[in-house]
């Protein structure tokens, strides 16, 4: 663990440990603060009831007979009718441990560019490793303020060397998995791992709303931010408010440098609805600053979020967002959401990208010029041009047995003249539905289809010589043209948490623009290819899961080389 | 290729299914039903606004159980009683036959779906312990006032005067003279009732007192909303849900009295093996009812509002009501995410919705995966100059990682420029 991070967790725990030392009022507080089980709506036998007085009494009443001696329904059985388990007992953990193989098994054909590739030489046929997922969560344990949640996940995992082929030796390099993983090496990262307290200050001034939470933790204002630090909030009826301050942490690898800019922020929002006399609106403002950082390369930004909430009704909200970076409008979104007895929903979004806004998230922000590894670094997904994005979704539940939802999305590339082009932003056209229907109680058919038209300029296509480095085709051109898939389910469950079964298959035909042209052969525009998916659930007992998966996609038209992938992922879990 | 006999093909079986599904479905018995209009004959309240309530309701009794008293006061309708019968004796007899003199009463309102002059009664403050409890010198519990005739029902004014009664001098409680404190003008429905349709058995609430090892099924069970309830708008009739909770434990019911069993709560005789029930009848750990396929993208709201009971079911989750999306947004994955996902098919997504993609991904994850040599390119060096095929079909995803127009010096590790070999600049590639 590198100084900042052992720097930024003392920092954390100190905030929590002061805070916990604020000498609270003498008086006992008996507020309840979580939420109450309903004991005082058991049904209690008559005979305990405390004697009336006389006049009341004298009240003609009917007599209820006896009921019959209450006998408590055991806490697990009522744990399990419940769900899976009681959030609101003191501590709860679960523990996953898992094995995943990998597999891209060689069909002993060539590749398309020819030449056959040697497995074990020039990529691992199998890939298997273990994993482990671990959470606890705690509620006034130690302290009656107190909550806790941990989050851990580890992987056993070999790294794969390349053997030399002229002396079957291991060597340094590390060979291809047959599917790319985003770990190549054993370990344990500490996923989220936070402490708060709530509820221990005196009601004066509404102080009991106040909640520090500490650790490393994920902050929501202007972006889902992942940090290690202090997070204070106030939690009013009008007025909530927070702050925080930590460093930014990476998620799921270890790969790359530890050294992250700090971040610093709040919110702050007021809810009309908490008012004596209610407006069905909330307004709020976050604000998210990062420092710069040498190791990343990115300066330092400042995002602020601005939000207005409007509920005309129960079941419907229209949100409206801006988003700044500095002081330039980077960002504006408008959602209209709706709801209608449960299951029934409707969507609707629009989201307008300018130039400004930021390329990937508020950690990265610019293109460093000067590094040709920014590609590989950062992901490079071109400049960020003016582009509008919108969908519209719903769904509904018809008769309680067919399950539909749709989709119509679209995005249109709102660029300049001037400006630059890039495949990434261009304009789309995309429409997907899915439907699942039970045909028996146990058994639920579905099927689904998505299908996506990108709009790609295509001036006029390459002319492909054999042997010669052509040019590459234009920025608009390259890419895919669209792809359609349909896919398919049968789903039997005898319960969720007893045993179901998933059976998916689906299908996917890619269509590519004609960046080139061959005057001696003919060049493929598209690739066919499917899958499937078989998933196992089942519960031994309320306690104790096993779930297996096995996935394997068909022959690859852009990689005749392998016959397809394959995975099979076994998990057993265990839940207190 | 797919052939078009065979696409016609599956869409005919899917048609087959679809077409057997919804036939299934028909078997549909829940139904909101719109409430009856109110009754036009009944008697007016807010005619009668500016005469007293005790000057009718006398004594506790209701009127009309004095023969025609008091609505026959000289002041009032005695001449409408001493004539031939009018639309005026509708408001409480069914009919009017005078020879023989026949008139029977319609039934007293008590149970109609509407209700006039309807409570202001609080469940929650009736059930909170502190202050009540205090106050009359016991706990208030749902029996001591559902109780009527030795069985479960609504309670009577008899059951208020127990506490309500001038003579207990309940410091700041209503007395029952004082009928405005508790019940409001005009009328309303008496809950938002969900009913059956048509073939529902009688419901019993005695038998629904233990269940089948004689331990007591508790009120909140099936009226887990009561407690809270203000008023009467909060109210709800018991959800299905609640009985199958009961119904398919197998240690509560006896097995010819489970969920499967329709004739357990229908009088309809089905035939169980085809019967298809609505997903609100299945057990309850089944994907609750508001979890259609919509759901999964949005329910964001939802689920910030409810992540304790987000967390009963999804057992990574603390149920804490605060800041909790990434306790399943960091371990769950979506369904698209299948083996093809990140090889293939992640590409063209975060081309599309970059944003969808940061919900949970930040840029070290793309790194991680990126930085590694894919398994397309081998290690024996082949790649470098056989690739031309694989590009020219589609470009895009050597350009994730690869400088188009790179210029600057060679012998970089790893990262090629595109322009090394190729004419990138004449047409406009980007870097």
């Amino acid at each position: 663990m590198s100084r900042v991070t052992t720097a930024g967790w003392l920092v954390a725990m100190a905030s929590l440990v002061s805070t916990t030392l604020v000498r609270a009022e003498p008086r006992p507080n008996l507020t309840l603060a979580h939420d109450p089980g309903l004991h005082h709506l058991r049904m209690r036998p008559r005979a305990a009831q405390a004697s009336l007085p006389a006049s009341a009494a004298a009240v003609r009443h009917s007599v209820m007979p006896l009921p019959p001696p209450h006998t408590p329904t055991p806490t697990s059985r009522i744990a399990e009718l419940d769900g899976i388990r009681n959030v609101l007992q003191p501590v709860s953990f679960s523990l996953n441990v898992g094995y995943q193989i990998d597999g891209a098994r060689p069909s002993g054909r060539d590749r398309v560019d020819g030449g056959t590739p040697q497995a074990g030489s020039d990529y691992a046929t199998l890939r298997s490793y273990g994993f482990g997922e671990g959470y606890a969560s705690t509620r006034g344990v130690g302290l009656a303020s107190l909550s806790t949640y941990f989050s851990a996940r580890f992987e056993a995992a070999r790294r794969i060397r390349a053997r030399d082929p002229v002396t079957d030796q291991e060597t340094t390099a590390a060979l291809p998995p047959p599917i790319a993983t985003w770990f190549d090496r054993s370990g344990t990262d500490l996923r989220t791992g936070w402490a708060e307290l709530r509820d221990f200050l005196p009601r004066r001034w509404g102080l009991q709303r106040l909640r520090v939470r500490a650790g490393d933790q994920f902050i929501y204002g202007a972006w889902s931010m992942h940090v290690l630090g202090a997070n204070v909030a106030y939690d009013g009826d009008t007025l909530q408010a927070s702050v925080f301050s930590g460093v930014r942490r990476s998620d799921y690898t270890r790969a790359v440098a530890t050294a992250q800019p700090t971040a610093f922020g709040g919110t702050l929002r007021f809810d009309l609805r908490g008012l004596a006399r209610p407006l069905p609106i909330a307004v709020g403002a976050s604000f998210l600053r990062l420092s710069d950082s040498d190791d990343t390369g990115q300066p330092a930004t400042s995002s602020t979020l601005l939000q207005a909430d409007w509920r005309p009704r129960r079941w419907v909200a229209v949100i409206a967002q801006a988003r700044l970076l500095g002081s330039n409008s980077a960002n504006q979104r408008l959602e209209v959401r709706a709801r209608y007895k449960e299951v029934s929903n409707l969507v609707f979004d629009i989201t307008h990208r300018e130039q400004d806004d930021w390329r990937w998230d508020p950690t990265l922000v610019v293109l460093r010029q000067d590094d040709i590894t920014e590609a590989r670094r950062y992901l490079d997904l071109g400049p960020v041009l003016p582009q509008l994005i919108a969908s519209v979704r719903g769904g509904t539940l018809i008769a309680e047995n067919v399950d539909l939802y749709a989709r119509i999305a679209g995005a249109a590339d709102l660029r300049g003249r001037t400006m630059p082009a890039s495949s990434y932003s261009a304009s789309y056209l995309e429409l997907a539905g899915a439907l699942e229907v039970r045909l028996r109680r146990q058994v639920a058919v579905g099927l689904s289809a998505l299908s996506r038209q990108t709009s790609r300029t295509l001036p006029h296509s390459v002319e492909d010589h054999a042997g010669v480095a052509d040019p590459l085709p234009g920025e608009t051109a390259i890419g895919e043209e669209g792809f359609t898939e349909v896919g398919s389910t049968l789903r039997m469950s005898l319960g969720a948490r007893k045993f179901s079964a998933v059976l998916e298959v689906y299908g996917r035909r890619t269509h590519f623009g004609a960046t080139y042209h061959d005057p001696m052969a003919l060049i493929p525009n598209s690739e066919v290819r499917g899958g499937g998916r078989f998933t196992v659930d089942a519960w031994l007992g309320p306690r104790v899961r096993l779930f297996a998966a096995y996935d394997a996609s068909s022959e690859l038209d852009t990689a005749p080389e392998i016959n397809g992938y394959k995975s099979l992922r076994l998990i057993m879990s265990g839940v207190y | 290729m797919v052939g078009p006999v065979r696409v016609l093909r599956t869409l005919v079986i899917w048609a087959i299914v679809l077409s057997g599904a919804l036939a299934g479905c028909r078997q549909q018995r829940i139904a909101e039903m719109p409430l009856p209009p109110l009754d036009p004959t009944r008697m007016s309240h807010a005619v009668h606004a500016a005469i007293a309530c005790d000057s009718c309701h006398r004594a506790g009794k209701r009127p009309g159980a004095d023969d025609h008293a008091p609505c026959d006061d000289a002041k009032c309708h005695a001449p409408a009683f001493l004539g031939a019968p009018t639309l005026f004796c509708q408001v409480c007899h069914t009919a009017i036959t005078t020879a023989p003199l026949v008139a029977p009463l319609k039934a007293y309102p008590t149970d109609d779906l509407w209700q006039v002059m309807p409570p202001r009664f609080s469940h929650r403050q009736h059930l909170d312990a502190k202050g009540v409890e205090s106050r009359v010198g016991f706990h208030v519990s749902c029996v001591d006032c559902h109780t009527r005739d030795a069985a479960l029902s609504r309670p009577s004014h008899a059951t208020c005067a127990r506490c309500h009664a001038a003579e207990v001098k309940l410091a700041g409680a209503p007395t029952m003279s004082e009928c405005a404190r508790c019940h409001d003008r005009g009328e309303h429905p008496r809950t938002s009732m969900r009913i059956i349709r048509g073939d529902l058995r009688a419901f019993s609430h005695d038998r629904h007192r233990t269940d089948r090892k004689n331990r007591a099924i508790r009120c909140e069970e099936c009226h887990p909303q009561t407690a809270t309830a203000k008023g009467y708008l909060d109210l709800a009739a018991p959800r299905v849900e609640s009985c199958v909770t009961c119904h398919d434990d197998v240690d509560r019911v006896p097995p010819d009295q489970r969920m499967r069993v329709c004739e357990t709560c229908h009088s309809q005789v089905t035939a169980t093996l085809t019967a298809l029930a609505p997903r609100s009848h299945l057990p309850a750990t089944e994907r609750p009812l508001d979890h259609p396929i919509a759901f999964r993208r949005d329910h964001a709201e939802v689920a910030a509002t409810s992540a304790s009971r987000c967390a009963t079911c999804h057992v990574q989750m603390s149920g804490n009501a605060q800041q909790a999306c990434d306790e399943c947004h960091q371990t769950m994955l979506p369904s698209d995410h299948r083996i093809t996902w990140r090889e293939l098919d992640h590409g063209p997504e975060a081309g599309a919705d970059r944003e969808r993609c940061a919900t949970c991904h930040v840029v070290d994850f793309c790194t991680a995966c990126h930085s590694q040599r894919p398994r397309s390119h081998g290690m024996s060096g082949t790649f470098t100059t056989e690739h031309g095929q694989l590009a020219r079909l589609n470009i895009r995803p050597c350009l994730t990682c690869h400088v188009a127009d790179y210029a600057g010096p060679m012998g970089l590790p790893a990262i090629v420029s595109c322009a090394d070999c190729h004419d990138a600049s004449a047409l406009g590639i980007r870097r």
